[in-house]
């Protein structure tokens, strides 16, 4: 799929959001400024989350209470300042990972090796030949 | 009164033993804050270098060397970070003070990480103990920017706030770090770009002003970060000249940013000073515009509080003993979400 802008990527993400049923994890990868966070931002919209989701470099980890259910809340994760798989274990998402009023959703920016989390879905974007253009691809594990 | 502050939010741990007088003088006693106490000679050895985030292991050896008596006499109050913050961090910090206040039969406050910040510019300097201080006249208009957050409030009086924007993506010291990435400069990459900056031509690529014309006080710093990433690609660097050039013009769009919306904030609700503080506000450039394009009183806390800290947040749990707003150690938990406003 491609995106050509903002609000593209959010559509695409309200329509995968659409398929999800609870306990799934979602494997989140793309360079910086690839659309990461935005694409979540769609989902978690989709999933009726109250307020914006945003990144969540700096925090590692926000929890965003939704209203469609089953689902209750998001788990956004960004590795990008994890730096070993400890670190990633010691975020204590076990609470969450396949919880089925839960979506855990990780930004993996490619620069961190993927720690054995098993993910249901892995959702790749790329930055295209035009300025706001992305190719998105959404493939299920 | 005496009050023991912890602060395990996210990266550091940190622990402190401030003096209150009232709600705006304080004496800091002991700051201590786990990566940097384990260098220094007096705890190395004591306090262990550990990876960040590491709270559990450097929690006691911080009570320890902050001399905190093993009974609590002497401490009249226990303040600690409930949120916002990372859970499992803020779990420890928080489990901590609970079992403190058990045992030593103690009051407890549950403080908010972002009033930390606020009260951050009440605290006098450790490393300059003469330093003048300057302190704020409310109501005040609060930026408060870091890593993780970027929020403009109006501070009316102690603990009455009103939120009036803030970030709807990036938080303005993720895009300092993110663009600092993309150059391929050493973490930190706030301090390194503002650095380079000044080696650097400030208008030599015009990079947008996310929001400067949103009639509201909320920003974006998503796409000034995403702009530098697609200019770098359409124009690989070269040389430090390039580097210097970017540096200089990311940072000054980002700055017009923060001051404008901060200006806008002064001239509607006509504070007696501004408030800056958070991890971004250690930002020279942020400093300098701040003064030089604002008419009142702007107030920076000194430069070794504008990270997370202990002592601020037991300044703001001074802030809510004044109020009675003590909290039950047998029930607090720890909130990622818990909001100022």
């Amino acid at each position: 799929m491609t995106s050509y802008s903002l609000n593209e990527t959010k559509k695409i993400a309200a329509d995968f959001a659409s398929t999800l049923r609870g306990g799934e994890t979602i494997a989140l990868e793309g360079e910086i400024g690839a659309g990461k966070t935005t694409f979540t931002q769609g989902l978690a919209t989709a999933l009726g989350a109250e307020g914006l989701a945003r990144s969540p470099t700096f925090t590692v980890l926000n929890v965003y209470p939704t209203s469609r259910e089953p689902i209750k809340k998001i788990v956004h994760v960004d590795a990008y300042r994890l730096k070993t798989s400890e670190d990633i274990l010691n975020l204590g998402l076990e609470e969450w990972l396949g919880q089925p009023d839960s979506i855990v959703l990780i930004e993996w920016p490619n620069m961190v090796e993927e720690v054995e989390v098993k993910t249901d879905y892995v959702v790749r974007i790329e930055m295209g030949e035009l300025v706001d253009e992305r190719k998105i691809e959404i493939e299920k594990k | 009164m005496r009050i023991l502050g912890l602060e395990t939010s996210c990266d550091e741990t940190s622990v402190a033993v401030i003096e209150s007088r009232d709600n705006r003088s304080f004496v800091i006693e002991k700051s201590l804050i786990a990566s940097q106490a384990a260098k220094h000679a007096e705890y190395g050895g004591v306090i262990p270098e550990v990876a960040a985030r590491c709270h559990v292991e450097v929690m006691f050896p911080l009570l320890e060397a902050a001399g905190v008596s093993r009974d609590g006499s002497g401490i009249d109050f226990i303040a600690v970070t409930a949120g916002p913050g990372l859970v499992p961090a803020l779990r420890i910090g928080v489990e901590a003070a609970k079992a403190l206040a058990f045992a030593w039969q103690k009051p407890l406050i549950a403080v908010n990480h972002m009033e930390g910040h606020l009260a951050s510019v009440f605290l006098p300097s450790i490393k300059e103990p003469g330093a003048t201080q300057i302190l704020p006249e409310l109501p005040a208009i609060c930026l408060l920017v870091s890593g993780g957050h970027t929020e403009l409030l109006l501070m009316k009086d102690f603990c009455e706030y009103e939120l009036l924007g803030k970030t709807r993506d990036d938080a303005a010291g993720e895009a300092f770090d993110k663009v600092a990435k993309l150059l391929g400069l050493q973490y930190p990459g706030g301090p390194e770009i503002s650095r380079r900056a000044l080696s650097g031509n400030r208008t030599a690529v015009n990079f947008p002003r996310p929001m400067l014309d949103s009639h509201d006080f909320d920003f974006s710093f998503s796409g000034l970060k995403t702009a530098v990433a697609v200019y770098l690609k359409a124009n690989p660097i070269e040389n430090d000249d390039d580097i210097n050039n970017v540096c200089a013009s990311f940072e000054q769009a980002a700055i017009d940013v923060l001051v404008e919306k901060t200006r806008r904030a002064v001239e509607k609700f006509q504070p007696k000073s501004v408030i800056v503080s958070g991890g971004v506000s250690a930002n020279t450039f942020l400093r300098q515009e701040m003064k030089n394009k604002l008419s009142l009183p702007v107030i920076f806390p000194f430069i070794e509080f504008t990270g997370d800290n202990a002592a601020m947040i037991a300044a703001a749990g001074a802030w809510r003993v004044a109020r009675n707003e003590l909290v039950d150690p047998l029930r607090v938990e720890a909130d990622p979400n818990l909001r100022l406003v």
